[in-house]
């Protein structure tokens, strides 16, 4: 079965400020769409509007040819977001965060160990979250792709705080991702970055 | 094989949660608290009271400033996870919104509540209740608490994209909440003069019920629509 | 029918019939409004039981009518707003509130101002309709609050009708509580089954009056659901036209 999602003329308004009119795309399995613009240019607004969080002016989103707003739930069992802000509360450990989210998001919470064990984030999994650095808890935050093995993934500049190394490992599982026929919409500053992506939306 | 979505997990996840989150910060539980007992205990001092003016302004000031500081703690209700971005995973969880929503009402009434409730006696000594009195009036909390966390997460909810929105919370909860105290302050009020307390507690409880059918739901739709 | 509501949800032909409408409205309502004071006030009989006291009827009972009357219309503008996404059933919410706020405040006052002679009392705090009443006029200006705290016009809209509709509730309390509880004020006299209880030379100028001061508030309404229509739409082309044309 093969996974789709269609946006069709999607207006969204900022206050007066229009950021984008009458956009229309499609994203099937193994497709890699990046976002770019400037800051303000309405990136995090596209993204948050194809998750469903901001209701646009005009336009349809469908998964699978069905609408994400009359069958809210599908959708949200197919996508993993990651965002400007981790979802993670400070007081609380890494590992019970993520099995917090594990009930929220219903995904199995097994290979938890191997999953921080590869992001290099073993020795910090039980320390509350606030105590770690930026670029760890941005790690910490791409443990939900991994864990969640959910088909769309939109992610809002996932490499910010991330060194060399850090990056490559994010971009190595992302391959992963677009292999094994996953979707994915990518919102960056560095477009240049990721050189298998299938097309480019730039915002102005 | 994705295993199927249970309701409960969810439930059960999102109260664990938010009970550890209230336990972690205590001044965030304790201050409301310290805050209900100081003014109701400074209360008397300020009227300079008899003891028998006492007994029949208790049950109001205590109702009074039960609500007053309860809202205090409402503030915190869907702000935090707004801060932190957990806000958008709580909304993006293939779990139904309204029952995430009804498991923080609940965790935070268990947090907030359940400490007013106990507390509760210690003021109604100060105010001369007799011990009879003192159990109607945790009867009257205990609902009154309760629908309290109902409807305070409406405005909580509907106030979320506001900045400094403690006061609105307030403003928008007290009409609605208004035959609560009535009904809760004067269910005590009648039991100290004889009548039964019955129909009082009764009409707590239904407005609970008539509150728990539609508040997960009103909430759920204001913080959809906040969140933009 | 189904073709004129469709007719009014689109704010070019709403401004264009709330332009013809105002003049009526407002005419008849005043001249209703002046029989029914004037009657009322003049040579209508006294009261066995309250003399000329009672004539405050004439304002607080349309006054308190219309407090109600003002909401429950916010209400059902509110549940046409957000499930069927019209737009100008919040520009008519917007423009009602100050004016239902005002009339709530009306009735309290000339209710007070009734009570007095009556009952010995400017307020009664135990009173299940005058405490209601005073808990919708703290539904409206928790409505404005609500609306002035949020500066996007759409979210505030969908936000400050789910407030709306959660506060209807106090409708039929209001209406329901000379009956449900003890209270000062007097049951129903004219929504009661069995007719009108009160005498034909009082009860024509109280109905003109309703209906008179109903008129008006209504052309009132409009009258600010026109400005608030301008300020939404002030980037549309119809305004433009509109505009222009007149100055050619």
């Amino acid at each position: 079965m093969s996974s789709q999602l269609t946006i069709e003329n999607l207006t969204l308004f900022r206050g007066d400020k229009c950021l984008f009119k009458n956009t229309s795309f499609r994203i099937t399995q193994g497709d890699l769409i990046l976002i770019t613009g400037p800051n303000g240019s309405g990136k995090t607004t596209m993204l948050r509007s194809i998750a469903g969080l901001v209701e646009p002016e005009t336009g349809n989103i469908s998964w699978n040819h069905k609408s994400i707003s009359v069958d809210r739930q599908t959708y949200h069992e197919n996508i993993s977001w990651i965002s400007h802000k981790h979802g993670f509360k400070g007081g609380l450990s890494i590992i019970d965060n993520l099995e917090f989210e594990a009930h929220l998001y219903n995904f199995s919470f097994n290979k938890i160990d191997d999953v921080l064990e590869r992001l290099s984030l073993s020795l910090y999994k039980n320390i509350p979250f606030k105590f770690l650095s930026a670029g760890q808890k941005r790690r910490a935050s791409l443990a939900r792709l991994i864990l969640n093995k959910n088909a769309l993934w939109l992610l809002d500049e996932p490499t910010s705080n991330l060194d060399a190394q850090a990056q490559d490992i994010f971009k190595e599982i992302l391959n992963e991702h677009i292999i094994n026929k996953g979707l994915c919409v990518l919102a960056t500053h560095h477009p240049e970055a990721f050189e298998n992506s299938t097309s480019i939306i730039e915002l102005t | 094989m994705p295993k199927k979505l249970s309701l409960i997990a969810g439930f059960m996840a999102m109260f664990r949660r938010d009970l550890l989150q209230s336990i972690k910060s205590p001044s965030q539980l304790l201050n409301p608290l310290i805050f209900f007992i100081m003014i109701t205990a400074t209360f008397p001092f300020a009227v300079n009271a008899e003891k028998a003016q006492l007994v029949q302004i208790g049950p109001g000031i205590i109702w009074i400033m039960a609500i007053l500081s309860y809202l205090l703690t409402l503030h915190h209700l869907y702000l935090d996870d707004a801060e932190d971005g957990c806000l958008d995973y709580i909304m993006l969880s293939p779990q139904p919104l309204p029952l995430l929503v009804l498991a923080k009402i609940c965790a935070h009434w268990i947090s907030s509540g359940l400490p007013l409730i106990i507390i509760s006696p210690i003021i109604g000594i100060i105010y001369q209740m007799q011990v009879d009195t003192i159990l109607v009036m945790i009867g009257t909390l205990f609902f009154g608490t309760f629908a309290l966390s109902l409807v305070g997460s409406i405005g909580a909810s509907l106030t979320i994209s506001i900045n400094n929105s403690n006061i609105l919370v307030s403003l928008l909860v007290l009409p609605i909440m208004m035959p609560v105290l009535i009904f809760g302050a004067r269910t005590i009020e009648l039991y100290q003069s004889g009548a039964t307390t019955m129909p009082g507690l009764y009409f707590l409880g239904a407005y609970c019920m008539f509150a728990l059918s539609f508040s997960p739901f009103a909430s759920a739709a204001a913080l959809r629509i906040g969140t933009d | 029918m189904w073709i004129f509501l469709h007719k009014m949800a689109s704010p070019k032909y709403f401004y264009r019939l709330a332009s013809s409408m105002i003049p009526w409205l407002f005419i008849s309502g005043l001249l209703l409004m002046v029989y029914g004071i004037i009657n009322g006030l003049f040579y209508a009989p006294s009261d066995y039981q309250q003399g000329d006291a009672f004539r405050i009827i004439y304002v607080h009972v349309p006054a308190a009518y219309i407090s109600m009357m003002a909401y429950s219309l916010m209400a059902f503008a509110a549940f046409i707003g957000l499930i069927w996404r019209i737009k100008i059933a919040h520009a008519v919410i917007v423009s009602a509130a100050p004016l239902g706020a005002w009339f709530t405040f009306l009735a309290l006052l000339t209710g007070s101002l009734w009570g007095r002679p009556m009952w010995g009392t400017w307020w009664e705090w135990g009173d299940p309709r005058l405490t209601s009443e005073l808990l919708m006029l703290f539904l409206y200006l928790g409505y404005m609050a609500l609306r002035a705290s949020i500066p996007s016009i759409t979210k505030a809209d969908k936000l400050s009708a789910i407030l709306i509709l959660i506060g209807a509730i106090n409708i039929p309390i209001i209406h329901y509580s000379v009956e449900w509880w003890t209270s000062l004020h007097q049951g129903s006299t004219l929504l009661k089954s069995g007719g009108p209880s009160i005498a034909a030379p009082m009860l024509y100028p109280l109905l003109a009056s309703i209906i008179g001061l109903s008129l008006f508030f209504g052309s009132l309404l409009l009258v600010r659901t026109k400005a608030e229509v301008l300020k939404r739409e002030k980037h549309s082309r119809w305004i433009k036209d509109m505009i222009l044309g007149d100055e050619v």
